[in-house]
């Protein structure tokens, strides 16, 4: 009942937290606008098909692996795709179009157009309550967790991550004290990529894996920004479990097709009422 | 006569209180200064005249009406005009250009007609250009009309955001720290202009850190402190003020 | 800087551009190419209605939204209340640029980034309310979309649209007195009033321009635009889907019309032009397409800076620099 939904909410919230996390950092700190961010969980996904589907890793090896692996990625694509722009607001944007383009393309001749299911390592159900819960969901859910709050406390306690909070309320104010705006926004990429990595990774055997999977990933990533409030870590984080949870109790309660609705007649109404988004800062 | 009046103007930013129960009177054709210590509320108090800042409580009245809830950009088109501290200018384009933005409100030009491209709208628009020179060769930017407001030596700089404001003919022009950043020769020069600009009618309330210059030009000061004001009256009496001293050199401790 | 005097040379070369399009069909038997000729067109209207935008400094990433909401009016008002097309084209565009005012008021409180954000929740809640809607047909869309209603002229010449020629005009007068319009637009008053905004919004209030009122007119005459784009649309093809009006489509008008070159109103017309010839000529690629499409767009941002049209003077450039190291040795 409740819990169960709550959970399932939990799941997918936090999935959502995952993904749009690295729309927030590229976006506050780099001000891009990064429609290619959802090929990074895209490139999750096969990641984990390649390491531990036919390599045979160890499924958390395999997810390090590759979560890392595309942490890389997104800084290469940082320093070679998007400095040359830094400081412009349109050019980054064509220029994330065209990686998305290419990303997709790319998985698209080396993987193939058809989606592909990953057998999941864990196996089995815990209870909790009166509720159920897959074991595969529950690694998602305990991994999840650990990674959203291992950066909420690198944010809030680590100098790099007061940077990392600071630029997107005041760049100038952050570059007069010294901040090396390229440094974090290589660290920003690198974390953001890293996550949404690991989503790919977390939710492949949980539903399927397909080089089509980009172009979902980074719009879920944008309307939890629009909510959460672009520039906040902590927006981010409680719009993107919202989101899950409003989605989960309007499927249970309505069923399918309304649970897109309800979702974002949510969005809608708090954009209306506060353009910024629950946690936005003024101007960005 | 009072050609602006602050009735008890108090500005708070979330915790922060900026300005508290400031009381105003400018007369018209004078100059009158607005000085005091960093955070004083100085800039603030401009921003709330201009409009650009809404008050949290008290009035605004200009040439006897209540200005309290009008929008910005109107009060320009009622008279106001306020400079800005830094090198608030169009930096790609031209000295000329920047200072036919200022003439927007005062310019015959009617859209449709540019759009249509009529001759009415073209000859307004090369008036426009005209008084937009003038202005420029008045205030010293003469020679410089085609050159990038980024080109601009700093000095300079400050001057054309001067032209700018004078371009929609102010009854009242507001300056915020005209000549600071300024070496002596441009201060002193600068405040000739401003001289200039009150004997041409129009009424000036000067925010400025250079006690020379205030001294020099104003006919009435007021003193703020911590949003406050502490102190009202002649420079001489001011100069002289206990309460003045004391705000400004507390404030360097 | 605006000058006051016409462009001979200009007008010359649209003038000719212009014939050169009004004769196409005469010699031009491949119906095929006038399709992707007329595609192009509609897109042409809603990539220099975004220029309008840009000019502004509005990011827009709900133009598509806005064509959808343009598309379903046109087809809503010429089927189920029997209007002529005649006037549901005007309408369309008018219950666009009043949504927009509606949505603008409140949304355009934000700017830049941050808005080009919310645009894009919004542009999906539209693609949703489209799905969702009674009477829309859901995620199917609507079919059977009428044809504009025969013309009639003097001398007992009637004009029927069947067959792709008479779109073929309709939708070239259409684009051709579009981009006129948005052309004086942006070359007038007006749209200096918008390029302030865009620069310095601080300064241009200061000089007494009410910003958050260009923003919506802005915003309003964009969105009408895209509201005929989209009824142009709806009738041509005869049939909607939701999905044609979803974010990404908005953010193909935004490439299409960002890729031209930034700073001209040629830039969308080429760029409209270009990408739409494109993946047409790449179609014997096939599973490559997409990879060539994108590493084209890559390309020309890192290549072109100012976008397609530098292309010629960049070429040029490029001979001469040749021609000159050539010579020295």
């Amino acid at each position: 009942m409740i819990l169960q939904v709550t959970l399932n909410g939990m799941t997918m919230g936090l999935t959502y937290v995952l993904i749009a996390l690295g729309f927030c950092l590229v976006f506050g700190i780099a001000r891009i606008f990064n429609f290619a961010h959802g090929e990074m969980y895209m490139l999750g996904g096969w990641g984990i098909v390649l390491l531990f589907g036919q390599l045979g890793l160890n499924y958390g090896m395999a997810l390090l692996i590759s979560a890392l692996s595309i942490g890389l990625i997104g800084i290469l694509l940082d320093r070679f795709f998007f400095r040359p722009f830094r400081g412009q607001t349109i050019p980054p944007m064509v220029v994330a179009l065209g990686l998305q383009l290419l990303l997709s393309a790319l998985a698209m001749l080396a993987f193939g157009e058809k989606p592909v299911s990953v057998q999941s390592p864990f196996t089995g159900i815990t209870k909790i309550g009166d509720s159920v819960i897959s074991n595969e969901r529950l690694a998602v859910t305990l991994t999840s967790i650990a990674m959203v709050a291992f950066v909420y406390i690198f944010v809030r306690t680590t100098k790099l991550g007061l940077a990392m909070r600071a630029i997107p309320q005041n760049m100038e104010g952050a570059v007069l004290l010294g901040v090396n705006i390229n440094r974090v926004s290589y660290l920003a990429f690198f974390v953001g990529a890293l996550l949404a990595g690991a989503a790919g990774g977390l939710l492949g055997p949980l539903f399927y894996v397909s080089s089509f999977l980009g172009p979902w990933a980074v719009f879920k990533a944008i309307i939890v920004v629009a909510l959460g409030g672009a520039g906040s870590i902590g927006g981010t984080i409680i719009a993107g479990l919202l989101v899950g949870f409003v989605e989960a109790f309007t499927q249970h309660f309505f069923g399918g097709g309304v649970a897109e609705i309800g979702g974002f007649v949510l969005i809608i109404i708090v954009l209306l009422l506060r353009p910024r988004g629950l946690f936005g800062h003024e101007v960005v | 006569m009072s050609l602006l009046e602050i009735h008890k103007v108090s500005k708070h930013f979330g915790g922060l209180v900026a300005l508290q129960n400031v009381e105003l009177n400018v007369e018209e054709g004078k100059i009158h200064a607005v000085i005091g210590p960093n955070g004083a509320g100085k800039s603030t108090l401009l921003n709330v005249i201009a409009g650009s800042v809404r008050q949290t409580a008290g009035k605004v009245v200009f040439n006897g009406q209540d200005i309290s809830r009008l929008r910005a950009d109107r009060r320009v088109g009622k008279g106001i005009a306020k400079t800005f501290q830094a090198g608030v200018l169009l930096s790609k384009r031209t000295v000329l250009d920047n200072i036919i933005l200022g003439c927007h409100l005062r310019t015959a030009e009617g859209y449709w007609g540019s759009i249509l491209g009529s001759t009415r709208a073209r000859s307004a628009a090369a008036a426009t250009r005209k008084r937009a020179l003038q202005i420029a060769e008045s205030m010293g930017l003469g020679g410089w009309e085609n050159k990038l407001a980024s080109d601009l030596p700093h000095g300079l700089q400050r001057i054309l955001g001067l032209c700018i404001a004078l371009a929609s003919a102010p009854r009242l022009l507001m300056l915020d720290e005209p000549v600071t950043g300024m070496n002596p020769t441009e201060t002193t020069e600068t405040m000739g202009l401003i001289e200039r600009l009150r004997s041409q009618g129009i009424t000036i309330v000067l925010v400025e850190h250079n006690m020379k210059a205030v001294m020099g030009l104003s006919d009435r000061i007021t003193v703020l402190s911590y949003g406050e004001k502490i102190a009202e009256g002649l420079p001489d009496e001011i100069r002289n003020n206990k309460c003045v001293i004391e705000a400004y050199l507390g404030s360097s401790t | 800087m605006r000058s006051s005097k016409v462009d001979w040379k200009k007008l010359a070369t649209y003038g000719v551009l212009l014939a050169l399009m009004l004769t196409i069909p005469l010699f031009v038997k491949n119906l095929y190419v006038l399709h992707i000729l007329m595609v192009a067109g509609i897109w042409i209207i809603l990539t220099v209605s975004l220029h309008l935008l840009f000019t502004t400094g509005v990011l827009s990433l709900a133009h598509a939204a806005f064509m959808g909401i343009g598309a379903y009016c046109s087809a809503i008002l010429t089927m189920k209340l029997g209007w002529s097309f005649w006037i549901a084209l005007p309408m369309s565009g008018i219950i666009s640029a009043a949504i927009a005012a509606l949505a603008g008021s409140i949304f355009l409180r934000v700017k830049g980034l941050l808005f080009a954000v919310i645009t894009f929740a919004f542009g999906e809640a539209v693609r949703l309310v489209f799905s969702n809607w009674p009477g829309l047909g859901g995620d199917a869309g609507l079919t059977r979309i009428p044809a504009p209603d025969p013309i009639s002229f003097p001398f007992d010449v009637t004009v029927t649209f069947v067959g792709k020629m008479p779109y073929y005009y309709l939708v070239l007068i259409i684009v051709a007195v579009s981009v006129l319009i948005l052309y004086r637009i942006e070359k007038s008053r007006l749209g200096m009033v918008f390029t302030y905004i865009e620069e310095n919004d601080a300064l241009a209030e200061s000089a007494g321009i009410n910003v958050q009122g260009y923003r919506l007119l802005s915003f309003g005459i964009a969105c009408f635009f895209a509201g005929i784009g989209g009824s142009l649309y709806g009738h041509y093809h005869s049939y909607l889907a939701p999905d044609e009006f979803g974010v990404w489509t908005s953010a193909l008008i935004f490439l299409l019309c960002v890729i031209g070159g930034p700073s001209s109103i040629m830039g969308p017309v080429v760029g409209a032009f270009v990408l739409t010839i494109i993946p047409e000529l790449l179609r014997g690629a096939k599973a490559y397409a997409p990879l060539f499409y994108a590493v084209v767009i890559l390309l020309i941002v890192f290549v072109l800076p100012e976008g397609l049209v530098s292309l010629p003077k960049r070429l040029r450039k490029w001979a001469q620099k040749s021609r000159k190291s050539l010579e020295s040795r």
